[in-house]
């Protein structure tokens, strides 16, 4: 799942995946704009065929949030 | 009373500073409200910035303030997901598809950014379309500005 993910925000923000890891802050770190976000949001559903909810989308933050929130609720 | 002041290669704290300094702010603290959102600590003197790639923009008002910037581009995933079907209905219809997706972004964006409530108020929950929000662009950057009741 960990690579999977790394693949969709690198393909979504245009950075390379060598420059993203668990720990990476996807406002401060990786700069993602809030249509970037959504976006990836987006993306992620398609790809685990669920909906996430706007208001879970502020309780993640890291690219390990968004690994963690798939694996619980996908 | 709005102000826009744009700046480009520097980060969101300066282009803060600068843009308050021109209002006789030069020592302020920042609170936060629930969602996130900074105001001056004891001042009435609202603001808010975007961002995109290098430039930012910052917008200084008495009022309650959201502002968005955007280079055009076309999210057609963020368009089924998030956007009314009224403002879904207006990009399908438009020639210019990236011109009418990126002018309903960033309203939808200067709107919640006013709200102070960000997306946790729910993107689709804002109809771009009932609101008298106007969008201006230079070439490919549209930006958007909303003052609380407006």
């Amino acid at each position: 799942m960990k690579e999977k993910v790394i693949t969709i925000i690198s393909n979504v923000t245009g950075i390379p995946k060598e420059s993203i890891n668990e720990d990476s802050n996807l406002l401060t770190d990786l700069n993602l704009e809030s249509l970037d976000l959504v976006t990836l949001i987006a993306e992620l559903e398609s790809e685990i065929g669920k909906e996430i909810p706007d208001k879970d989308i502020k309780e993640i933050q890291t690219v390990g949030d968004i690994i963690s929130y798939i694996e619980k609720n996908a | 009373m709005l102000k826009i002041y744009e700046y480009k290669n520097i980060s969101s704290k300066e282009a803060l500073e600068k843009s308050l300094a021109k209002h006789h702010i030069t020592h302020y603290e920042l609170v936060y409200n629930e969602y996130g959102k900074p105001y001056l600590k004891d001042n009435a003197v609202y603001f808010n910035i975007s961002h995109t790639k290098n430039i930012i923009v910052v917008a200084v008002s008495d009022k309650e303030v959201g502002v968005d910037i955007q280079y055009k581009c076309y999210k057609p995933r963020v368009k089924d997901k998030y956007f009314t079907k009224e403002e879904k209905a207006y990009i399908d219809n438009s020639l210019d598809k990236e011109d009418a997706f990126t002018a309903i972004w960033v309203k939808k964006e200067a709107y919640l950014k006013m709200l102070g409530q960000g997306l946790s108020y729910g993107l689709n929950n804002v109809d771009t379309i009932k609101l008298d929000i106007s969008v201006t662009n230079n070439e490919d950057l549209y930006m958007a500005i909303c003052l609380k009741n407006s």
